[in-house]
């Protein structure tokens, strides 16, 4: 195997450690739509970076606490759904950031790399940072799981019981900002919701606690990875989609699986 | 007096939901507070709960109250995968955990995702929970949503007794206008504003009301004949009330 492939699985089993955990809260929390906007805002981050030549990812990062500032105090406006408001703000930031670009053709830069990821082009210092970036997500998850979870249980409950929710909220954003700044190099802008969420609703079909579906969902991550990586290696295609496709047919076929048996009773 | 609330006002989006409400809740005493839907009650709950701060007004409650809330369903997303033992172990209070599980008999459900449960089991289920912190104040928002008559009454006998042994005031709405739990100290109807309170009439001066529910157990449900003194049109603009 190649040195290549090897860190390759190893940034999966990185990504997967937090991507597992964070995407069922995602779920929970129905923060899918949310979550593309931030990785599409993402696009916007990266290209603002390179205009003011900071590090990609302090830019990144930089727009999608914003984003989650906004979206996250915004939440109630009267008239439009927050499904229907990210779904206006979502292809605004990606076309956005996408005019940004060019505007500015002198950067010697891999478009589609940013939009689809390159697992194989990671350095050491963004390795580097993705471990120091773990551990902050990590160590939130773990400190606030309790609260995490009482809030996607009611959030009015959990005030009661005395937890701070909006806080709760807001670090949870900040720390889905973090972890897609520290990721968007590798899974790109436009599949990394498909690759938080579907491990989630893989392990969802196999859990009877929150805990429980945390945990098959890293699993289901390094899953979906390691095939998706031996597929892309094998027929040279991009590493995210080859690993979304992974997960999707997996999914798919336990849907249909789950419908066949309840259709002929099988046991 | 564990709990009063002061000409409490609360506007949103320029539209009055709560007018010049006052009340207080007395300890052990058993307040309802009833109205049809959209008069506010909710929201006059969640002032109560400290979940939403009035437009003016006072809530007078000492710091170390504690508060058991009962809502009315959860907005839970079903693929949130949990057990009925596992959603009560996520509360802080976890002392009376097994003796509140057989008070409440959902001993059977505990391995059950909660998901699945009926109306009734789910009401329980977060009967348990408002109870475990031993509270104070029992503050319980429509607990009779989705539950079929027989299981109401148990509900409501299943209060009074919760009542009974920890000794506490309970606060509960309903928007069922003319039953009410029948040792409810003080029955406040509210309209967006307090349209009248007091106490129910005891179930056995109706026979009507007897015959009708004779079957049911009359003494935990009684009838709540109140008359107002003013009329609320048809798009309930408030008329005045001419005290």
């Amino acid at each position: 195997m190649s040195n290549f492939l090897i860190n390759a699985f190893a940034l999966g089993g990185l990504f997967s450690l937090i991507a597992g955990p964070l995407g069922a809260i995602i779920i929970w929390r129905r923060l899918a739509f949310f979550g593309d906007t931030l990785s599409h805002g993402a696009l916007l981050g990266l290209s603002l970076s390179l205009i003011f030549n900071f590090h990609p990812i302090v830019g990144i990062f930089l727009i999608a606490v914003i984003l989650a500032i906004f979206l996250g105090y915004s939440s109630n406006s009267p008239g439009l759904a927050t499904e229907t408001r990210l779904a206006i703000l979502s292809p605004g930031l990606l076309s956005l950031g996408m005019i940004c670009f060019s505007f500015f053709k002198g950067i010697r830069f891999n478009l589609e790399g940013y939009l689809f990821g390159d697992i194989l082009a990671v350095s050491y210092q963004d390795l580097g940072l993705l471990l120091v970036g773990e551990i902050i997500v990590l160590g939130f998850l773990l400190k606030q799981w309790r609260a995490l979870i009482n809030i996607c249980i009611s959030e009015d409950l959990a005030t009661v019981e005395g937890y701070n929710v909006p806080r709760v909220r807001i670090l949870f954003l900040f720390v889905l900002a973090l972890f897609i700044a520290l990721t968007v190099k590798i899974m790109g802008v436009l599949l990394m919701t498909a690759l938080l969420i579907l491990p989630a609703v893989l392990a969802r079909n196999f859990s009877k606690t929150p805990e429980m579906m945390a945990i098959l969902a890293i699993g289901a991550s390094i899953l979906m990875i390691v095939i998706g990586l031996f597929v892309s290696n094998a027929y040279d295609l991009a590493a995210a989609p080859a690993i979304v496709i992974t997960g999707v047919i997996i999914i798919m076929s336990i849907e249909l699986f789950k419908h066949l048996r309840d259709q002929y009773k099988w046991k | 007096m564990i709990l009063s609330l002061d000409k409490i006002f609360y506007h949103r989006n320029g539209v009055a939901i709560l007018h010049d409400v006052s009340l207080a809740i007395s300890a052990k005493e058993l307040v309802t507070v009833i109205g049809p839907n959209g008069a506010g009650k909710t929201t006059l709950l969640k002032i109560v709960l400290g979940l939403i701060t009035p437009t003016s007004g006072q809530i007078i409650k000492p710091a170390s109250l504690k508060i058991g809330y009962m809502p009315q369903k959860l907005h839970m997303d079903p693929s949130l995968p949990i057990t009925v033992k596992r959603f009560l172990e996520f509360s802080r209070y976890q002392d009376a955990l097994q003796e509140i599980v057989t008070a409440v008999g959902i001993d059977k459900l505990l391995e059950k995702s909660i998901h699945i449960l009926s109306g009734g089991e789910l009401q329980r289920v977060l009967l348990a929970r408002a109870l475990l912190s031993k509270p104070d104040l029992l503050v319980l928002d429509e607990p009779l949503q989705g539950v079929d008559i027989n299981g109401q009454v148990s509900l409501y006998k299943l209060i009074y007794e919760v009542r009974q042994v920890l000794n506490c005031s309970i606060l509960l709405v309903s928007h069922d206008l003319h039953f009410v739990h029948a040792a409810s100290d003080k029955v406040i109807c509210l309209n967006h504003h307090i349209c009248c309170a007091g106490k129910p009439e005891e179930v056995k001066k109706h026979p009507n009301y007897q015959s009708l529910f004779e079957n049911y157990r009359p003494e935990v449900l009684a009838p709540y004949a109140h008359s107002h003194n003013h009329s609320h049109d048809i798009d309930n603009q408030r008329d005045e009330c001419n005290e």
